[in-house]
Formats: C-alpha cells, structure tokens, sequence
C-alpha cells in the first residue's frame, strides 16, 4: 500500500538524520580533543554526505547515508608550551570543529526529523481516514 | 441513483491519486538533504474523464440494456482505472549549492493540502453510501 511505503520512506529519513546528529555530536563532544604525542593531529572533524538509494524491493527512492568522510580543512595553532601535545616551538594543534558551524548543523538536522515526523502524521491521519470508513455502518 | 456508484468509482480514482502522491511527498521531504536530488509531483490525472464525462462534455458511455418499461437506465463510463505518472517537478523556488531543489515548507504544505483533499474524499464517500443505505433501508423501520 502506497500509505506503507510513504511511512517507510520517512523513516528512512528520520534514521539518516538520526546518523547525522550521531556525527554532529561527535564533534561536538571531541572539539577539545588534542593529540596523544607532542605535535601530533588532534580530533579531525567528521562530514556527512547523504544520497537517494532506491529500494528494490517496494521501488521507492529512501535516503541513505552515503559516507561518513573527514574534514580535511587545517588545524587552529595555539601558544601553549606547556601542553603534553605541544609541539617542539610549544604550538598546539586544536580540533578543525566549529561549534557555531556544529550547532547550526544541528538546528537543520532536527527541522529534516521533524518534518519527516510531520509526514508520517499525514500518512497515518490519511490511513485512519480509510479505516474510517469501514466502521461508519 | 445507481450513478452514484461510478461516483464512488471516480472517488476511488481520487484516493489512489492522494496516496500515491503523499508517497512522493514524503520522497521529497525525505531527501530534503540528498545532495543533486530535484523533487517529484505526480501528474494530476483527467478526473472527469473517470466520471464518464471529458471536459468538453462529451464522453464515451455506455448504457445497460432496458428490456422492459420499468427498468432504470444505467450509464457506465468507459476507461480503465487511470494510470497514475510521476513526473520531476518543474517549477522550483531554489536550489541550493549542492544542487538540492526540495523546498521544505512548500513540500509540507503540499502535503498537508493531500490530507485535506484526503478528508474531504473520504467524508463525500461516506455521504454517497450514506444516500445509498437510505435507498436501500426498508420503508417503516
């Protein structure tokens, strides 16, 4: 039925997006994360990229993540010679995470969940508006 | 009164229409964040063709036979249930830099406008067999 499929490509969005805040989490929480060896890399900020996969079995488009890649911008240098992961001039790489970029990646995930929830109110408002039908006698 | 159910035949036409297009909305919606994805509609089809009459007002229809006086003529509509195609919607209010069209707000309100057409098919179809049942009650009780 058209109404299951629809249900199930919104879910299939809402997990996608679910991946997403995983990721953005995890930046968020490593973003003072700094490296094991003096001047080695810090935490490198993870991207992710979606893309529409069609499902063979009911024929219908539903998103899938694609790849979960890595930021590959360059590193913050702060002075600060008595840090463990400072290097031998006393430099210390930080994380390429922007919290302010994170948050706003944030806030656009959670708009995507929930229209995908608005959607499945609809399919199943439409559903009960069939099943209604049945018991008007 | 027996028009009445190639009515409820067009309704049945309306309702697949509404759900399969609920089923591309919520595609849309869905990928609202696919990179390079552009969204769909499905093709509204020629409702009034199910009903036995094409916009011009002219139609192919066929009759029941009337073999006796008291007999009530029944026209049928001619056509197959309609095919249902979905097409890339055109018209788009923007794409964003990775070349993802879907607007968000509209697609939502496209569908919530489904849910309402949804409503109001279901509670005319209500009515039709309601007007139906009235027919078919047996006088007195």
């Amino acid at each position: 039925m058209e109404l299951f499929d629809a249900m199930a490509i919104s879910a299939s969005g809402m997990k996608a997006q679910g991946t997403r805040m995983r990721v953005i989490s995890e930046n968020l929480a490593n973003s003072e994360t700094l490296a094991n060896t003096p001047g080695g890399d810090p935490y490198r900020r993870k991207t992710i990229s979606f893309a529409n996969e069609l499902d063979r079995q009911s024929g219908v488009n539903k998103v899938n993540v694609k790849q979960i890649g890595q930021d590959q911008s360059d590193f913050r240098l702060k002075y600060d010679p008595t840090n463990p992961a400072a290097d031998e001039k006393g430099y210390v790489k930080l994380p390429n995470v922007n919290s302010l970029i994170e948050t706003m990646d944030m806030r656009e995930s959670q708009r995507s969940y929930e229209a995908s929830l608005g959607s499945i109110e609809i399919s199943r408002s439409m559903m009960m508006r069939s099943m209604d039908l049945l018991r008007s006698r | 009164m027996l028009e009445n159910i190639n009515l409820l035949n067009g309704m049945n036409d309306k309702m697949a229409f509404l759900m399969q297009r609920q089923r591309v909305l919520a595609q849309n919606i869905t990928n609202s964040d696919t990179p390079g994805y552009r969204p769909n509609d499905v093709v509204e089809p020629d409702f009034a063709k199910a009903l036995g009459r094409s916009k011009n007002g002219t139609g192919v229809q066929l009759s029941l036979a009337t073999t006796e006086g008291s007999h009530i003529p029944h026209l049928q509509a001619v056509g197959a249930p309609q095919e249902l195609s979905t097409a890339q919607q055109r018209r788009t209010y923007e794409v964003s830099p990775v070349g993802n069209a879907v607007d968000l707000e509209e697609q939502m309100m496209m569908s919530s406008r489904n849910n309402l057409d949804y409503q109001l098919i279901t509670n005319l179809y209500n009515k039709n067999l309601e007007q139906l049942r009235t027919a078919m009650r047996r006088s007195g009780s």
